[in-house]
């Protein structure tokens, strides 16, 4: 265990404020003895005390705690009344327990407090006759004589695991001592208080009489036997409840008191608002910060750019600090999620493990409330539908019981927040049928879709019900909530899984809302700002390259980011603005909204910077293109871009405007469409056209990674087997056969996929050739003549099915009929039809 | 005093800050109007309402700039002549108004109050 000294700190700060809240509530309590409310707050304060101190040893302690909690609850009960005798004893009681806190902090240990006349006096009052008024010195002593009697009765039943029987008598025994020392000083006080009082009514004589006695040490000598009793039988019972010990915010607390020390001090409590305001000026400091290093870095007074340097640093580091005032670690939220696990996985039959990882990990406090319920719900979705019944789970070969786990880790200003389980997994095939059925997408959409894409459908509203749920995989019931709640924090959600491997829910959260490490980039003039935590990188494309590399798919533009087609979306064409760059240079910032990547294409880049986020108007909000505004070192006003929005709306457009192009090709298939191909080299001077809304993904493959199955070769390819079709065997051409990298285009279709081999690829063409011809052979569909060379075009249905016989056969549903194939070889549309 | 028991919200006399607007006079009730500025730069909204000038930064506030003209549905500013930007604040929330220019706080008597016959100006009779 890290630190018994961390729960025994803990135990002190909070028994400490409790203790304040106590002596107030005593106070308050005597002029309003009835208030239930009161009393059960005191009684509840001191029975935390009661429990903590059992756990931890505390003898001493636990048994003050004790007494006063027997009292405590029949006052509660109203089977005793609130005199000034009793208040005063349990005043007594909140010093003694003080000064055992204060022994406890500076030695670790309860030192040589002494407790016995505490416990006497509480004992004493206990036994008290209902009598309400001054307590008359003869009855003290009975008293006393009753204690015996009285503390057996209770202690058995806390005692019973104790292994020395003599205890309750020996506790009897030390009470009986020190109250005896007790009740013959309660004269002596009582006669010196009497002659300040001319007329010694009973009542302000009896509020005298306690006043008195905590004061002087009572010079008792029995606490040698005290500490010999070591009932701690009743402690693991007592955990103690935090929400009841979380007292009221905002309360006003005295000053110092005598009684707390270091460890009290070192921990204070603030008002949310106040850090809210606090944060909020930083917030502003931030700003003005950034205006004067900006003007300063114009100037070359050396004086005035060391100061200011000395401003960057202090603003920087105040800001850090007035962050972490607000950061809270994870853990605070996670620590309910056991229970949510436990209950539910006995409630649906399954046996599942929590496990956790980076529980400290710190964010702040206002996102660690908007994160908790998405989180809960995640962790139930995966209890519920991930986890399989342990039936199932023994079939598969996995181990019975389920392992989900929560992980949190910092990762580049940001915090992640995992949820895994290694169940069943998400199968992405029906994903997408069950997209496709509920017209949330159309089979073409579909098919050029990959398997990670598809997963994120998930999150769709449409998605979102029962019916669905049980039907496809058991996941997302609410998950579209999980994710607005998510995005409304300004953080990102994704899943990913293997199928029967498990699945993982990964949440980006920013550190803080406020202030926000952001993009500024400039578009038709005016400058926006993109949060950092969408941004995985900047392309700057000179014009030469801009026009080989960025290229028009159906209307809508296409870069080829490292193989992988990144659909672009130009920010000045989603404002309805001119763009003002005009030199064909092309600057990308991609994005990543939803686990899909798009490139957002700006004039220009200006600076990264932190910008304080500031609320906008609803009327700005209802626009959806901008999650709020900032003001900017020089003072401007900018918009920052609601990346999520910004790619649901330009990239469903897009996609509404393919397929519509698509449909009108389908219906008129005499006209020319304007058709992308990809042009591939293939050996022996061959060239082949493929239309490019076929293509998936262009791969490079090492050969040695290619393995064969039977005559096959396939290669492994993001945890699939991806079958080979070598394009220059395929189609007789004799390509070099030693080359250490294959050039690969991918081809996925309904969960499978096949990779297409080809020698180089040469280039992305437009397709409008006019000249086209049926003279073909096997594997093709014709040949045409695009940019001066004849070019043949791949029948992609037979190259297909070369590498995977079975690869339509599988969701034939989906696909268009072998009908809309002009196999002929008369129409050399055909291949541009959806394949 | 004597129409207190007609209109409670609205006193015997109101002070209004007018301004001018396309050759009009206007008026807004003087406790909405938090502040008068000049010369502001406004950041457009693209797709924003066409009423919508723009964000303004009011000492790191972002207030929303409404072009009054706009809004009531008067021809555009003439080119080169600058709004003057009246900061109100209704409901908590600033927003400002882009008018021609600031004219001044008159008292108005409940009284004179007409009942409005267009759209959106309450005109003080004089």
């Amino acid at each position: 265990m890290e630190g018994l000294d961390d729960i025994v700190e803990e135990f002190l700060v909070e028994s400490h404020e409790n203790l304040d809240q106590l002596d107030q509530d005593l106070v308050a309590l005597e002029q309003d003895p009835r208030s239930r409310d009161r009393l059960s707050s005191i009684f509840r304060t001191i029975h935390t005390i009661k429990g903590t101190s059992g756990f931890l040893a505390f003898n001493r302690l636990e048994e003050v705690a004790h007494v006063g909690e027997n009292l405590l609850s029949r006052l509660r009960d109203g089977a005793l009344e609130l005199t000034p005798v009793r208040t005063d004893a349990l005043l007594h009681m909140v010093d003694t327990i003080r000064a055992l806190l204060a022994a406890i902090e500076a030695s670790g240990g309860e030192g040589s407090v002494v407790v016995a006349d505490t416990v006497a006096t509480l004992s004493a009052v206990l036994e008290d006759a209902p009598a309400p008024v001054a307590v008359p010195e003869p009855e003290a002593a009975p008293a006393v004589a009753e204690v015996p009697a009285e503390v057996p009765a209770e202690e058995p039943v806390e005692a019973l695991a104790a292994p020395a029987k003599p205890a309750p008598a020996k506790r009897a025994a030390a009470k009986k001592a020190p109250a005896k020392k007790a009740a013959p000083k309660t004269p002596r006080v009582t006669k010196a208080a009497a002659p300040a009082v001319p007329k010694p009514a009973p009542v302000p004589a009896a509020e005298m009489v306690p006043a008195a006695p905590p004061a002087p040490a009572p010079a008792v000598d029995v606490p040698k036997e005290v500490p010999m009793e070591v009932p701690v039988a009743e402690a693991p019972a007592l955990p103690p409840t935090a929400a009841e010990l979380v007292p009221e915010p905002g309360e006003e607390r005295a000053g110092a008191q005598p009684g707390r020390r270091a460890v009290a001090d070192s921990t204070i409590r603030v008002d949310v608002d106040l850090l809210d305001a606090l944060m909020l000026l930083v917030g502003e400091l931030v700003l003005t910060r950034n205006q004067i290093v900006q003007y300063v870095g114009r100037q070359t007074d050396q004086d005035l750019v060391r100061a200011s340097q000395r401003l960057n640093l202090i603003a920087s580091e105040l800001q850090e600090g007035v962050m972490k005032t607000r950061m809270q670690p994870i853990d605070h939220i996670w620590s309910k999620l056991p229970r949510v696990v436990r209950d539910l996985g006995l409630q649906c039959g399954k046996s599942v493990r929590l496990e956790m990882e980076g529980r400290e990990t710190e964010l702040d406090k206002t996102l660690l409330e908007a994160v908790k319920d998405p989180l809960t719900h995640l962790v139930r979705n995966s209890v519920d539908h991930g986890v399989e019944p342990t039936a199932v789970r023994t079939a598969a070969g996995k181990p019975a019981e389920g392992v989900l786990t929560l992980r949190a880790r910092h990762e580049s200003g940001q915090v992640v927040v995992e949820v895994a389980d290694d169940g069943a997994g998400i199968d992405p095939v029906k994903i997408g049928a069950k997209a496709v059925e509920r017209g949330l997408l159309t089979p073409d959409a579909l098919s050029r879709m990959s398997p990670a894409d598809i997963l994120q459908l998930v999150f769709l509203p449409g998605f979102s019900t029962a019916a669905a749920v049980t039907n496809v995989s058991g996941r997302g019931v609410g998950m579209d909530v999980v994710k607005t709640n998510i995005e409304s924090i300004g953080g990102t959600i994704e899943v990913e899984s293997v199928p029967g491997r498990g699945t993982c829910t990964r949440l980006r959260i920013p550190l803080t809302l406020a202030i926000v490490p952001a993009l500024t980039i400039e578009c038709a003039g005016d400058r926006y700002a993109i949060p950092q935590i969408s941004l995985q990188e900047l392309v700057a494309l000179d014009a030469e390259k801009a026009a080989a590399a960025v290229e028009e798919v159906g209307g809508a533009s296409v870069y080829r980011l490292r193989g992988e087609l990144l659909p672009l979306v130009h920010l000045a064409d989603v404002l309805g603005l001119p763009s003002d760059r005009h030199d064909g240079h092309v600057v990308i910032a991609v994005l990543r909204s939803e686990g899909r990547r798009f490139g957002l294409v700006v004039d220009r880049v200006i600076n990264t910077e932190e910008i304080v986020v500031k609320a906008v108007g609803g009327q700005m909000k209802a626009i959806g293109l901008y999650s709020g505004a900032t003001v900017l070192g020089d003072g401007a006003v900018a918009l920052i871009l609601d990346v999520q929005a910004l790619a649901r709306r330009a990239l469903r457009a897009e996609t509404a405007e393919r397929q519509e192009a698509r449909v009108a090709a389908s219906v008129t298939i005499a006209v020319q469409e304007r058709q992308r191909m990809l042009l591939a080299a293939i050996g022996g001077g061959r060239r082949v056209a493929i239309p490019l809304d076929t293509v998936t993904r262009l791969e490079q493959v090492r050969s040695e990674t290619v393995e064969r199955v039977g005559s096959r070769e396939v290669v492994q390819y993001r945890g699939a087997i991806l079958p080979i079709v070598r394009l220059d065997r395929h189609l007789g051409a004799f390509g070099e056969t030693d080359r250490e990298t294959l050039e690969v285009i991918v081809y996925a279709d309904h969960g499978r996929s096949v990779a297409i081999v080809v020698e180089e690829i040469l280039d992305i063409v437009d397709g409008e050739a006019s000249v086209h011809s049926d003279i073909d052979d096997l594997g093709l569909l014709g040949s045409a003549v695009i940019g001066d060379r004849v070019t043949e075009l791949l029948d992609v249905r037979a190259a297909i099915l070369a590498a995977d016989p079975a690869f339509y056969t599988t969701a034939p549903a989906a696909f268009p009929s072998p009908d809309a194939f002009d196999v002929d070889g008369l129409g050399s549309t055909a291949p541009l039809m959806e394949v | 005093m004597s129409t207190a028991t007609e209109a409670r919200t609205v006193p015997a006399t109101s002070q209004l800050a007018t301004f001018w607007l396309d050759g009009d006079l206007y008026g807004v009730e003087v406790e909405h109007v938090q502040e008068v500025l000049r010369s502001q730069s406004i950041t457009r909204v693209p797709l924003a309402p066409p009423a919508v000038a723009g964000l303004i930064n009011l000492r790191g506030q972002v207030v929303t700039a409404i072009e009054l003209r706009e809004r009531l549905s008067r021809p555009a500013r003439p080119e080169g002549e600058q709004p003057v930007v009246i900061v109100v604040r209704l409901h908590g929330e600033a927003v400002s108004l882009l008018v021609d220019s600031i004219a001044d706080v008159v008292d108005v008597d409940v009284r004179d109050f007409e009942a409005r016959r267009t759209r959106s100006t309450v005109r003080p009779a004089s």
